[in-house]
């Protein structure tokens, strides 16, 4: 996928856990393991809005473009 | 009432078709046995081949078993409130080819021994072949759809 979640970069600065970031978002462990984990095909802006409330931070900061190797 | 779960009506059929299995596979054993008693009874034997049809009853009861333990399956995933796995589509093509075979086979015999009943079968078993096409293709495209839902966050 050539969108990558960059979300432990900014966990790891912010120093917070999967868990308690799952709290504050409001959305399961597991969902967040998937995103966390680059599994997810796409993200609610509703999510994206509380991880960034969350992690005081821009979309950008999370979200970053990679072109295809393949091309 | 309850459809889906193991207190609901899925739970139920797939006793019957526990049920189904069981009894068919009882008649399979027995078939030659029965219809020998069925050649001497009956008149709806009357210009059949005994030979051709025990291996015809043989060949296309097994192929019935195939759908019911497919159907089973299904259930199973069913009863497990999981019901859009891929297995179930692979499932629904087996069906799908099982049935249309059954149906084929059928139309065959028309042309060897018409009788009534065959052209039933073989027109049954023609719509659930088709129907199971159809609904695997439904079934695939469910999952896609449930996939992309589940992966969105």
């Amino acid at each position: 996928m050539a969108i990558i979640v960059n979300l432990d970069v900014m966990m790891a600065k912010r120093k917070i856990s999967l868990s308690e970031l799952a709290t504050r978002v409001d959305i399961t462990l597991a969902n967040l393991s998937i995103l966390k984990n680059n599994k997810a095909k796409a993200i609610r802006f509703s999510t994206l809005e509380a991880i960034c409330k969350a992690l005081n931070c821009q979309p950008g900061e999370i979200l970053e473009y990679l072109p295809d190797e393949t091309e | 009432m309850v459809i889906i779960g193991k207190n609901g009506l899925s739970a139920v059929v797939k006793y019957m078709l526990d049920l189904i299995a069981i009894g068919v596979a009882v008649i399979l054993l027995g078939l030659p046995v029965l219809l020998k008693w069925c050649f001497d009874a009956y008149i709806w034997t009357v210009g059949e081949n005994y030979w051709f049809l025990l291996v015809f009853l043989w060949v296309t009861g097994l192929l019935y078993l195939g759908i019911v333990y497919e159907l089973r399956k299904m259930f199973q995933y069913l009863n497990q409130r999981e019901p859009f796995r891929r297995e179930n589509v692979a499932s629904l093509r087996r069906i799908a080819m099982l049935a249309l075979v059954i149906s084929g086979m059928y139309i065959v015999k028309i042309a060897f021994y018409i009788s009534f009943l065959t052209i039933v079968v073989a027109m049954g078993a023609l719509l659930v072949g088709l129907l199971a096409l159809i609904l695997a293709e439904i079934f695939r495209q469910a999952i896609e759809v449930k996939e992309e839902n589940d992966l969105t966050i």
